[in-house]
């Protein structure tokens, strides 16, 4: 078998110097760039707006590295390797002029002719030129705003579902008294988790990575750990890691965010639901049934935008010794904004105090304070989920009706 | 034929996307080449969108710094992140509405005057159009045909490299039927208020 591959290594290598896909460029000059990808742009657009005369070789079929082509180019010309991210064509490079016992320099990320961070753009390129050659090309000029710019972050939308489970968990919590707790998490817009007031992701790898470290945290330290998950990466990357961490006797509270889509790259459906990714009806695969197998025994379903409730589930799951798994589900506000009639949420100013703990322990985007310092809802952003309505001390907020208005 | 290199700024909503597409379908038309790429992380929940257009001959899809010929810019604090992409040589088309990014400790860092970001485009750039595109949207029939009527504003500007011809037989591909009477009111209004300025 291995002895196959070989051969078929040694055959690829002579389509690989031979394909049209390897191809050079501009035939001209005393310098040679060696590039490819999304370099390759950059470096036409520099070598056409200043007319230089290089030689490019263009590797696209980069694997196995077509040897003979690369020695054929590099032989009488000052080389240099534009690739981003790693140095591999670099690297391949080196190792031909070494079998070919060539005495000859080549510049690019190794030699710190290029860096090794950043995507590239032309201005790179350029400063790359001019140090190692004598071409002295003008480099763009950067205006930078005298007016000092505020960021725009992105924030969960109102009335998001994971905010109100943040909200919870950070409630118990803190009635639990618990300290440096560990909150692993995924990949979805509940990464915005990580935003102030929530701060429930501190750790994130990769997909699926958060039920799997949660186990490594849970048995490295004894603080508490709280992982969350959204459905459709649970479906993608979540159920072996849970497997293990029950096999392994691992203790910790997983929170599924199950808002029955994949919100964060535009609503594409998952196995949990019950229509395919071509729109067909299809069988829907049920969450809770496959927690079950894995033998979790803490497994509870919350509707998250029901505050009281949420919170003393996650109190218990934080007092259970084991693996505690709690489903919060509820749908993204994209399938479930609930805008159209005519009722809508108002605070009421003679009750309000303004103790403001709507916008800093929920911060709804559509809860804002005005220049008075009073403390109003954008009915234009508001989806009405309720939740302001149920964490309001002074029962402030309330439903007003537009149309007697 | 060196690229005519336009930059697009604004908020995740505004219809930037679509109107980078209908540019590019203009230009398609019109036989010239065409590259774009598109910024817009988490757009939909309320952070920036930034489209990078050339047309005519360029491999990369990323304007360099200071070589935008035209900015259009949705929303004004959208358009002082764009700075390092323009130049003297830029022309400024800027919607004067503002979106106020949702800040927790608002007040922390305030909104800047509208006067003074005006102010800082007209002395960095060619020309500046300054208008309330949001406004012009509303009187043509709808709020959401505001990116129309910045469209039209692109295509009444010296130098724009396409046919406002082109530019409408493109609209009338890419947008919904029943919303195209309004944006082609809102195109044409956005045109006429660059021409009578
Ligand atoms: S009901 Fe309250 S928390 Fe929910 S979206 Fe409206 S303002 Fe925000
Ligand atoms: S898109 Fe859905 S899941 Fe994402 S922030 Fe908005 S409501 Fe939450």
């Amino acid at each position: 078998m291995h002895k196959n591959l070989v051969e078929k290594m040694e055959k690829l290598k002579n389509i690989s110097n031979n394909s049209s896909l390897n191809k050079i460029f501009n035939k001209n000059g005393k310098i040679g760039i060696i590039t490819s990808g999304s370099a390759f742009n950059y470096v036409m657009d520099v070598i056409n707006e200043n007319q230089l005369e290089i030689s490019v070789l263009k590797i696209t079929l980069s694997y196995p590295f077509p040897d003979q082509l690369v020695l054929n180019f590099i032989k009488d010309l000052e080389t240099i390797i534009i690739e981003e991210v790693d140095p591999i064509m670099e690297k391949e490079v080196l190792s031909i002029i070494g079998q070919n016992q060539l005495k000859k320099n080549i510049h690019g990320k190794l030699d710190g002719t290029l860096p090794m961070i950043y995507e590239y753009s032309p201005n790179i390129i350029l400063n790359a030129l001019n140090k190692v050659t004598d071409t002295n090309l003008d480099i763009y000029d950067a205006n930078m705003s005298e007016i000092k710019i505020p960021e725009r972050q992105p924030t969960l939308c109102p009335g998001c579902p994971h905010r109100a489970a943040y909200y919870s968990v950070n409630k118990a919590v803190s009635e639990l008294n618990l300290k440096n707790v560990i909150y692993p998490t995924d990949i979805g817009c509940y990464t915005l988790g990580v935003a102030s007031p929530y701060n429930s992701a501190d750790y994130l790898l990769s997909m699926g990575s958060s039920i799997g470290t949660s186990c490594g945290f849970s048995k490295a330290t004894d603080q508490n750990v709280i992982s969350f998950i959204g459905d459709s990466t649970f479906f993608h990357a979540g159920i072996p890691p849970l497997i293990n961490a029950v096999h392994n006797k691992n203790r910790f509270v997983l929170v599924i965010l199950d808002n029955r889509t994949t919100a964060m790259t535009g609503g594409q459906p998952h196995p949990g639901l019950s229509t395919d990714g071509m729109g067909w009806e299809a069988p829907e695969i049920s969450i809770e049934e496959i927690v079950k197998a894995t033998g979790v025994k803490f497994l509870r379903l919350i509707n998250p935008l029901n505050i009281k409730k949420s919170q003393q589930t996650f109190k218990e799951a934080l007092e259970f010794n084991g693996v505690a798994v709690v489903i919060s589900r509820y749908p993204c506000m994209f399938i479930k904004r609930k805008r159209e009639g005519n009722l809508s949420l108002e605070v009421k100013q003679n009750k309000c105090n303004s103790c403001a703990k709507c916008i800093t322990e929920l911060a709804c985007t559509a809860i804002y304070i005005d220049k008075e310092g009073l403390t109003h809802i954008d009915p234009q952003l508001c989806n009405k989920c309720n939740v302001c309505v149920q964490i309001c001390s002074e029962k402030a907020i309330g439903i007003k009706n537009s149309f007697n208005r | 034929m060196k690229p005519y290199n336009i930059y697009i700024s604004g908020v995740g909503g505004q219809g930037i996307i679509k109107t980078s597409t209908v540019i590019g379908e203009s230009a398609m038309k019109s036989n010239m080449s065409f590259v774009m790429s598109e910024v817009h992380g988490m757009a939909q929940r309320g952070g920036g969108v930034s489209t990078e257009l050339k047309i005519g001959d360029a491999h990369s899809p990323i304007i360099e710094y200071g070589s935008a010929d035209l900015l259009i810019s949705f929303e004004p604090l959208e358009d002082l992140r764009a700075i390092p992409k323009i130049s003297h040589k830029t022309t400024v088309i800027m919607n004067t509405s503002i979106i106020y990014p949702f800040n927790l400790s608002a007040g922390k860092h305030s909104y800047p005057n509208i006067e003074d970001i005006i102010k800082e485009l007209d002395n960095k750039s060619l020309k500046v159009y300054a208008f309330n595109a949001n406004q012009i949207a509303k009187e043509s029939g709808h709020l959401l045909s505001m990116n129309m009527v910045m469209l039209g504003a692109a295509a009444a500007v010296n130098g724009f490299i396409l046919e406002k011809e082109v530019v409408i037989d493109s609209m009338k591909i890419n947008l919904p039927e029943k919303s195209l009477d309004i944006n082609l009111r809102a195109f044409e209004s956005g045109f006429d208020s660059i021409k009578s300025s």
